[in-house]
């Protein structure tokens, strides 16, 4: 009995005791003395409280280090770039140098780390690299390093090395003067060579020493960018700090000494954390909260729209049923407002589509809106279809709460002139198997998956549209993917900004895919928060911010 | 305990491999060759046949300890799961103190005061507590405590403040169970007749409600214990979805979306492991709180298997005999 009693007081007090040391251990209170005061600051602003506000302004701001608390509901992978898990774009805008980024304001290729570039001949790129440039582990940057991250795509089987890296001759890539001019062979002309290199550079030597399945890669992964992870929980949050050595500090000086990214499960954590003042960013916002942000709802709180360089679309399958005929496209074209139903799941947070490329990119041409029920139904009718004979199978992701909103005005509008569309909504996984055996006939696709990439090139959008897509996806014409071959076989770009304007037009003339919306990104910031930073530190926030939709 | 364990591998293997939607196909996106598909089966082990999948696994984990290989993160399992177990068995253990200290006290002051303001309140709170949803609870409190009042956060554990929401909303259904069982079974003791005879030779109150009525009330409520304990660990994945826990609930969410079969079944492993662990523990209790079942173990010259002992016990028990 005394035995028995002993065991139980014993279990019971180890219980206690990994409780309390699991408590200390795993608390990372970032409470910190300067985060504090920021927090504080914000809280009191957000809140309306104005407690403890007065030792927070009187503190000396000065003394302490300027903390961005940010959330976000993308969760946190991988920090190993050529790894399928590898989704934290906020970080690796921040701990990586990229080959190639583009300027959209300018519509022009600019880049950080190299000093030039040229198209030697059609299947030659040639990099020259800066000179300087550092690893958070000193460790020197060359080409070998950008060598090294293509590669590891193709051998890692990520997805894009498997489309785009894969069209780079290893064996005959070389680097020149002492590894700062790298010399790209490529197997064919990929015209959109420069738009593959929009990538986060990994350290060769770095990556060598430690495996891809390395619990480093979740936790102190080393990089050329501005910060360094100083401390990672996984799927909770990311600790960024500034590097006092970064290479290139006198010309992107950032404000912000550290940087938190928690990560929310959903909108309304993330939302009512920054209500309360414990985060002072908080991005991925949906356009309820992006109303509220903007409508001064919230004190001290500046809410931001940004473009996404993103068209929604709906495609449908040329295979289905009723699908592969053109009648029926084209009165499904002309049976939806897209706008509107893009509206009703995107509320402000869209603009309308004029053409199947978002309105920056160089290939835009403007189309009206084709709204017109009366006409679709005539084609109907001219087709020889009875009101409710034709039914197609709309299947997306369950997990976009916005797409189902934009199905079912989709159905409904159908409904007005006589299509059935039955919609479902399943997960990811379950959403691409039935798209790989084409067992559905419409989706809601995004052109250019861009993530706020304004140069996202088509190819890697309208391939969904060809061979390299879905079988629900492809249109299944030769000229279209002629079209897209050429656009891919030279490196002149007014070359292939008139062929991607044909395949836009053929896109139209044949019905395959609609223009729905074009889709923007929003975030808020509290204003307090940010007084002390600096109005040219603060523009490069507005980059912070953008890079994390890239 | 092994052949339960065996059972819900086998079962979650079964369900994975019912469950639509292909690993294979989710990791090479949507440009690939047949032969990069082919290959990619080979890789991740699923061009091999269901039940050789099963006894391979099996055998890597019982000689090797090995559970597998996470497909995305390219993590073993085990070190996936190990830097996320503790976490929530630190959010479970806290909640189960709290269940056993508060359900049990406020169910023996409810009984003890029947029909009193206190028994009242209590009931009530029990009853609402057991039936409201455990999501549905925690975004109501994120709304109030965080969005109205600003006293939590609403997400994360990076202050002890985190630990507040989570760790109510996991306990109080549980609390509420143990509260209203506790105070069920002492209402039965405290009518026995060996409880009028302790206070008719006047033994302190406070020594026969502690020291005779609760020893024989618990027998049933450390049962429930038990069973609420269990469903704490296996059901953390509610609370760590809603308060962006990264727990081994959330790891097991993000594995079923993303097709991660070895994760999958890899906390499905550790979780059942938990709860056959903690049904052993409580059965280490009841013996310890029932003499009945102690004497069952002690005084036997030799070990003797007697098939369904605690179902005869309990039937006893129920028929009002004792041994």
């Amino acid at each position: 009995m005394k035995k028995l009693k002993g065991i139980l007081a014993a279990i019971l007090v180890l219980a206690m005791a990994l409780s309390m040391l699991g408590g200390c251990g795993n608390n990372s209170d970032s409470d910190t003395g300067g985060a504090g005061a920021v927090t504080t600051a914000a809280s009191n602003a957000g809140s309306g409280d104005n407690s403890g506000g007065d030792s927070a302004q009187s503190a000396d701001s000065s003394a302490n280090p300027k903390v961005i608390k940010a959330g976000i509901t993308d969760p946190y992978g991988s920090f190993l770039i050529s790894a399928a898990a590898n989704n934290n774009k906020w970080a690796n805008h921040l701990i990586y140098d990229f080959i190639m980024e583009y300027d959209a304001d300018n519509q022009k290729w600019t880049s950080k780390t190299l000093d030039s570039w040229e198209w030697v001949d059609d299947l030659t790129l040639k990099l020259e690299i800066k000179d300087g440039i550092s690893f958070s582990d000193g460790t020197r940057l060359t080409g070998e390093d950008m060598l090294y991250t293509m590669q590891s795509y193709v051998i890692n089987g990520h997805p894009e090395g498997n489309s785009y890296f894969s069209k780079v001759d290893y064996e005959k890539s070389y680097l020149e003067n002492d590894g700062l001019t790298l010399v790209l062979v490529f197997t064919e002309v990929y015209g959109a060579a420069l738009s593959t290199l929009q990538i986060p550079i990994m350290c060769k030597a770095f990556c060598e020493e430690h495996p891809d399945g390395d619990e480093i890669w979740r936790t102190k992964p080393v990089g050329s960018g501005p910060y360094v992870v100083e401390d990672a929980v996984v799927d909770s949050y990311i600790k960024l700090a500034k590097r006092a050595d970064y290479w290139n500090i006198d010309k992107y000086s950032y404000g912000a000494d550290e940087i938190y990214i928690y990560y929310y499960s959903d909108n309304t954590a993330l939302f009512s954390d920054y209500q309360a003042g414990n985060i002072n960013v908080a991005l991925d916002l949906n356009y309820t909260e992006y109303d509220q942000a903007a409508a001064g709802a919230i004190a001290n709180t500046m809410a931001v729209t940004l473009p996404s360089y993103d068209v929604s679309l709906l495609t449908v399958n040329p295979n289905g049923e009723y699908g592969g005929d053109i009648a029926v496209r084209q009165a499904l074209y002309y049976a939806v407002n897209w706008y509107e139903a893009g509206l009703a799941g995107n509320g402000s947070l869209c603009s309308e589509a004029t053409s199947h490329f978002q309105s920056d990119f160089p290939a835009y041409s403007y189309h009206a809106s084709s709204y017109d029920p009366d006409k679709a139904r005539q084609i109907l009718e001219d087709a020889g279809y009875s009101d409710g004979e034709v039914v197609l199978r709309m299947v997306f992701f369950s997990d976009i709460s916005s797409m189902g909103t934009i199905a079912e005005a989709i159905q409904a509008y159908a409904k007005g002139v006589g299509i059935t569309v039955n919609i479902e909504a399943y997960d990811a996984p379950t959403v691409m198997q039935i798209y790989m055996t084409g067992e559905c006939d419409l989706t809601i696709q995004s052109l250019t998956n861009s993530g706020g990439n304004a140069s996202m090139e088509p190819d890697r959008s309208l391939s969904g549209l060809s061979t390299g897509g879905t079988p629900v996806m492809q249109v299944g014409d030769n000229e279209f993917y002629g079209l897209l071959s050429d656009a891919l076989a030279t490196t002149d770009q007014a070359a292939r900004t008139e062929i991607y304007k044909q395949a836009d037009e053929w896109l139209y003339e044949n019905y395959h895919a609609f223009p729905m919306f074009e889709t923007h990104y929003a975030y808020c910031y509290n204003t307090e928060a940010f007084a002390e930073f600096d109005i040219g530190l603060f523009g490069q926030y507005s980059y912070l911010c953008n890079a994390v939709f890239k | 305990m092994i052949p339960t364990v065996l059972g819900v591998l086998f079962i979650i293997f079964a369900i994975l491999e019912m469950t639509p939607g292909d690993a294979a196909l989710n990791s090479l996106g949507t440009s690939f060759t047949e032969e990069q598909y082919q290959a990619k089966l080979v890789e991740l082990g699923l061009d091999k046949p269901f039940f050789i999948r099963y006894l391979e696994y099996v055998w890597n984990v019982i000689t090797r300890f090995d559970l597998g290989t996470s497909y995305m993160s390219l993590q073993t399992v085990s070190s996936l799961i190990g830097e996320r177990v503790g976490i929530t068995l630190q959010l479970g253990l806290i909640s189960c103190l709290f269940t056993v200290v508060i359900g049990v006290f406020f169910g023996i002051i409810a009984a003890v005061k029947q029909y009193s303001a206190l028994d009242y309140t209590a009931s009530s709170l029990a009853i609402f507590f057991s039936a409201a949803p455990a999501f549905w609870l925690g975004l109501m409190m994120i709304l109030l405590f965080t969005v109205r009042l600003g006293w939590l956060p609403a997400a994360g554990l990076h202050s002890w403040k985190g630990y507040i929401m989570p760790i109510f909303c996991m306990g109080i259904t549980p609390i509420a169970i143990v509260l209203r069982m506790t105070r069920s079974s002492m209402l039965d003791v405290i009518r026995q007749d060996y409880i009028r005879t302790a206070r008719a030779k006047g033994v302190p109150e406070r020594k026969v409600i502690f020291s005779h009525a609760l020893k024989n009330a618990l027998i049933p409520v450390i049962t429930v214990i038990g069973m609420q304990i269990s469903m704490i660990v296996g059901g953390s994945v509610v609370i760590e979805s809603i308060f962006s826990i990264p727990g081994i609930g959330m790891l097991m969410i993000s594995s079923i979306n993303s097709r991660d079969y070895p994760t999958v079944q890899g906390v499905a492993l550790v979780t059942c492991l938990f709860v056959c662990v903690f049904n052993l523990v409580t059965d280490i209790a009841y013996a310890a709180a029932d003499p009945r079942i102690r004497a069952e173990y002690e005084g036997e010259s030799g070990k003797k298997f007697v098939p369904f002992r605690r179902l005869k016990i309990m039937r006893k028990m129920l028929d009002g005999g004792s041994e």
